[in-house]
């Protein structure tokens, strides 16, 4: 197709679009970037485009490293979280079209021991269900269960039976990584035996010569620990360098790492529809709308450009200025990033930033491909800014007052859907410690009545809410837990007093 | 010392001669002994044997301090030994083919359902009869108990209680499920069930003085009064309503007039129940934990089993059909040994005890002497059975008050479960609780942090414990109330 072939149709938008769409000025896009990075106070981010088969701008900014100053660069690794679930869901495709899986078998087909809370609803779960966050399970339900734990993957599975069903099957959308953790399971079943992160990297990695792409934290560490970023986060008020998340037991849900240059070719495999490993049509299924995904009035004013939003299998797809857009996002501890492309105008952006909570890695993807678009300029920095301001949570601490004493918590607690915890007094303190999380430790000062305060060591776990449960006899029968709900797991542990056992 | 055993043998051998020779003998001062031993204010016994009321005596006072004695007219609860009556009741209905033992319970009461829409669909009346349904044991019962609703009223909130015993496989005694089979029995026979039962039994068998209306049975002369020592020393009680709980326990009667009842069973049903209906209600159905091995409820029985509105086991060799019943002042209990002809009734005007058990096992054990002489009163005292068992008393904690000023805990509160409003007002410095569908406010104590006790007036509530749910800001969200004899726990939600 050339342009001059649809010139008569285009002519009229191509008179309005014409300068833009000629020729976007990328002088001009880095000093915008530069401005909303010193704005949003990102340390450092890399930037990635592709056009029509070409990378046409790439480009890393700011800092790796604040205290070495040593800058990002195309090669600078970055947890891309959640973005890995493209791959995921890729691995499964190629998997399908060799006639080794269906989109539509049955999980226990492939994991028997998968179970849900509800017992008549595991067996009817379907790959494209694991890939779609509308099993019903609560969103991020269950992932303290594999952030920075020591659990195993299967630990983890085991576990998922424990999480509550909240939503309704296929009604309800909730975005859900454990059932992603279970896809990956399937992936390395019915790929052979192996592990998922080797099919990840024999499969797609390798033939797609994405050469400093690794599929866990621990390969990446292993074979390229100098490129990775140092994590940031803004804790109280002031940039903080933080650790990793640790996930490997769930990265088919968020483990990967990947760099800038190697991530022109992943765009590249989605706007080339799959080509050479995927046949035709394959990337279509990803792409299928699977649940609508609600949008709330305060999305639709950030984004007045959208009236639709839904999940596919493994990307969200949404309609941008009347094409139909797929995007995911990645977030983890330090780190945020953003994919979307058009397969309309063979246009993809990737923004990785290695800051946490903020939405600026979104906001350039708009930017960018409004400008690949050849749209009118939108500032979305400040959109999106202006948004972040207004939901900013409101930190006021629970009052203090009278409240549980350490004599009558401490001891040992445990529920299935987690494991067990301690409450001992140490050195005058009250300290809740985790089994699966040995190196986080919260110390326990009254709030009011059974609601204490656990202050975390680690900052980003920063503080919860613990509420201590009495039983009618007036002792105290038990907690109720959340881990960083707006981040981390919006679930409350409920855990119960362990029974002494009997002499 | 040495010659103690040779005594006890001498005296063993000639209380068994006497038994042989007449079971009554001595039967008098036995009885006035155990009425000591268990310190029970006042009981009435009544013995059937072939046909004829061989039996029938009061002991000590209808109220304790007071000079009324216990006779066999005196009245008192039937309590769960209803639950046989209302077996039979349906019995004349799936004999008259309105009814079948295995068709599910809702087919016979419209509106009625479970926990979930599996459960209404396979509950059946035998279920329903044999504690099998899988709704635990006293689950609900304060939904009966003092309260202003009517049975049906009561069964109707089925479906906010959980079943959480696996179905057909564990016994839980389930006071509710029963009460729904007597509504079931009145929808099918268009009558309430108090009239079913004053017509199909009290009426041809002459029993005049059976009632199961408050109304009815506090108008009557020589009716006893309640005692208890659950709260402390025994004392009396008031009478409180028994009419919601129907067909689990509502019949207030007489060693006379029950011993008709108790008759025409042992004939066999005579003109009113047939062979096939007895058959039903007394063959087991659920065998109970370990099947007898260690049933101190029904001692020497070799099998323990529930029946449809029976526990069925064997003493001595022969069938052995048995029922207890134990309400807020009150106790009753009926075994029959069928082979036998033989039938004990046994009423106390004191609850939370086994004098029952141990009167129905004296008996026996003179009708169907052992090779040893046992002595059942001194067993069942023994037993941590014997008496009210003591609350289990709260680990030394350190005293905590409530959390917040005691006027944020009042308000306005909403029970799903429980069907109703609750309202917590603060009175004279103190906390009071008053439910809508119990009469009568409670005042609440602190205990411990935010866990409360109802204390004072002689209300259904007495002694329940409330547990206050804060929500993070601190504010008081709801409150959980349990009280001791249901397990449920009542959730109660701020109303806004």
């Amino acid at each position: 197709m050339t342009l001059r072939s649809k010139f008569g149709v285009a002519l009229g938008l191509l008179c309005a679009l014409g300068q833009a769409m000629a020729a976007p000025d990328w002088e001009e896009a880095t000093r915008t970037i530069e401005t909303a990075l010193a704005r949003w106070e990102i340390p450092g981010a890399a930037v990635v485009v592709v056009h029509q088969g070409k990378v046409v701008y790439e480009r890393g900014f700011g800092f790796s490293d604040l205290a070495s100053r040593k800058p990002v660069d195309l090669d600078t690794l970055f947890p891309i979280a959640s973005n890995t679930k493209g791959f995921t869901t890729a691995a499964t495709a190629i998997l399908a079209a060799e006639g080794r899986l269906s989109w539509d078998d049955p999980v226990i087909r492939h994991l028997p021991e998968f179970a849900l809370s509800d017992p008549t609803l595991a067996p009817r779960v379907t790959l494209r269900d694991l890939a779609s966050h509308r099993i019903g399970l609560p969103t991020y339900g269950g992932d303290l269960l594999w952030w920075n734990s020591n659990y195993t993957r299967a630990d983890i599975l085991a576990r998922l039976r424990y999480v509550p069903v909240t939503g309704d099957f296929r009604a309800t959308y909730a975005y859900c990584n454990l059932a992603f953790v279970a896809l990956g399971e399937v992936v390395s079943r019915a790929g052979g035996g192996g592990s998922w992160e080797d099919f990840i990297q024999a499969r797609l990695l390798d033939p797609l010569k994405m050469t400093r792409t690794y599929p866990t934290l621990a390969r990446a560490r292993t074979k390229d620990a100098s490129a990775l970023i140092t994590a940031y986060s803004r804790i109280g008020g002031k940039l903080t360098p933080v650790a990793l998340t640790e996930m490997d037991a769930a990265a088919p849900a968020g483990g990967m790492v990947s760099n800038a240059r190697d991530y022109a070719a992943w765009l590249q495999f989605q706007l080339n529809e799959g080509a050479p490993l995927l046949p035709a049509g394959a990337m279509t299924t990803l792409r299928t709308p699977h649940v609508l995904v609600p949008i709330s009035a305060a999305e639709r004013a950030r984004i007045p450009e959208t009236v639709f939003r839904a999940a596919g299998l493994g990307w969200f797809i949404r309609d941008y200025r009347g094409r139909e857009l797929f995007q995911h996002n990645g977030a983890l501890d330090g780190a945020f990033s953003s994919t979307s492309f058009f397969p309309a105008t063979r246009t993809g952006v990737a923004v990785f930033t290695n800051r946490d909570h903020h939405t600026l890695a979104a906001a350039l993807n708009y930017y960018l491909q409004d400008l690949l678009l050849g749209a009118p300029f939108t500032d979305w920095s400040e959109r999106f800014r202006a948004a972040a301001i207004a939901s900013a949570a409101d930190e006021t601490e629970p009052e203090s007052g009278i409240a549980v004493s350490a004599e009558e918590v401490v001891g040992s607690y445990e529920t299935p859907l987690y494991g067990e915890a301690r409450i001992a007094i140490e050195s005058g303190a009250t300290v809740l410690t985790l089994s699966a999380h040995p190196r986080e430790r919260a110390i326990l000062r009254p709030g009011r009545g059974n609601l204490l305060i656990a202050t975390w060591s680690d900052p980003v776990w920063g503080k919860s809410a613990v509420r201590f449960e009495q039983g009618f006899d007036g002792a105290v029968s038990g907690f109720r837990l959340s881990v960083r709900p707006d981040w981390i797991d919006e679930l409350e542990y409920a855990f119960a007093r362990k029974k002494e056992k009997k002499p | 010392m040495r010659l103690r055993p040779f005594f006890l043998w001498v005296f063993l051998a000639v209380f068994a001669h006497a038994a042989a020779a007449d079971p009554l003998d001595g039967l008098d001062a036995q009885l006035e002994k155990m009425l000591a031993d268990w310190d029970v204010p006042g009981a009435a016994v009544g013995i059937v044997h072939e046909g004829k009321l061989v039996y029938a005596r009061g002991f000590g006072v209808r109220e304790l301090g007071k000079p009324d004695k216990v006779d066999a007219d005196t009245l008192f609860y039937a309590a769960s030994t209803t639950k046989a009556v209302t077996a039979l009741a349906a019995g004349l209905l799936v004999q008259e083919g309105k009814m079948s033992w295995d068709a599910p319970l809702a087919q016979y009461l419209p509106g009625l359902a479970f926990a979930d829409p599996r459960a209404t669909a396979e509950i059946t009346v035998r279920d329903a009869l044999s504690h099998r349904t899988g709704y635990a044991t006293n689950e609900g019962d304060l939904l009966f108990t003092g309260s202003t609703y009517t049975a049906r009223q009561a069964v109707m909130r089925f479906p906010f209680i959980s079943r959480r015993l696996p179905f057909r496989a564990e016994f839980g005694y389930s006071n509710l499920m029963f009460a729904a089979v007597g509504e079931a029995v009145a929808e099918q026979s268009g009558l309430s069930l108090d009239e079913f039962l004053s017509r199909r039994f009290w009426q041809p068998l002459g029993m005049t003085r059976t009632f199961t209306r408050f109304a009815d049975y506090t108008a009557q002369p020589n009716l006893f009064v309640p005692h208890s020592a659950r709260r402390g020393p025994l004392r009396t009680y008031p009478h409180r309503s028994l009419d919601a709980a129907g067909g689990a326990g509502f019949i207030v009667t007489s060693v006379n007039d029950y011993a008709k009842w108790v008759a025409l069973l042992l004939e066999g049903g005579g003109e009113i129940l047939q062979p096939a209906t007895l058959r039903a209600v007394w063959s087991p159905v659920l065998s109970i934990g370990d099947g007898g091995r260690a049933s101190w409820f029904m001692p020497e029985t070799t099998t323990y089993s529930y029946g449809l509105g029976w526990f069925v086991g064997d003493f001595r060799g022969s069938p052995l059909k048995f029922h207890r019943g134990n309400w807020l002042g009150g106790m009753a209990a009926v075994g029959l040994l069928p082979e036998r002809k033989l039938g004990v009734i046994v009423f106390e005007n004191r609850d939370g005890n086994s004098f029952v058990n141990a009167v129905v096992y004296s008996i026996l054990e003179r009708y169907v002497p052992g090779p040893k002489a046992v002595d059942f009163s001194a067993q069942f005292l023994a037993s941590s059975h014997g008496g009210t068992s003591a609350a289990t008393p709260a680990a030394a904690l350190p005293v905590r008050p409530p959390a917040w000023p005691l006027s944020d805990y009042t308000g306005r509160f909403a029970g799903e479960a429980y069907g109703g409003e609750a309202v917590i007002s603060l009175q004279d410095g103190a906390l009071r609780l008053a439910l809508s569908a119990h009469p009568g406010a409670v005042e609440l104590k602190p205990v411990q942090g935010e866990v409360f006790e109802a204390a004072g007036s002689a209300s259904a509530l007495t002694g329940a414990r409330v547990r206050f749910t804060c929500g993070l800001d601190g504010t008081v969200a709801g409150f959980d109330l349990s009280v001791s004899w249901d397990r449920m726990i009542w959730t109660f939600s701020r109303l806004p």
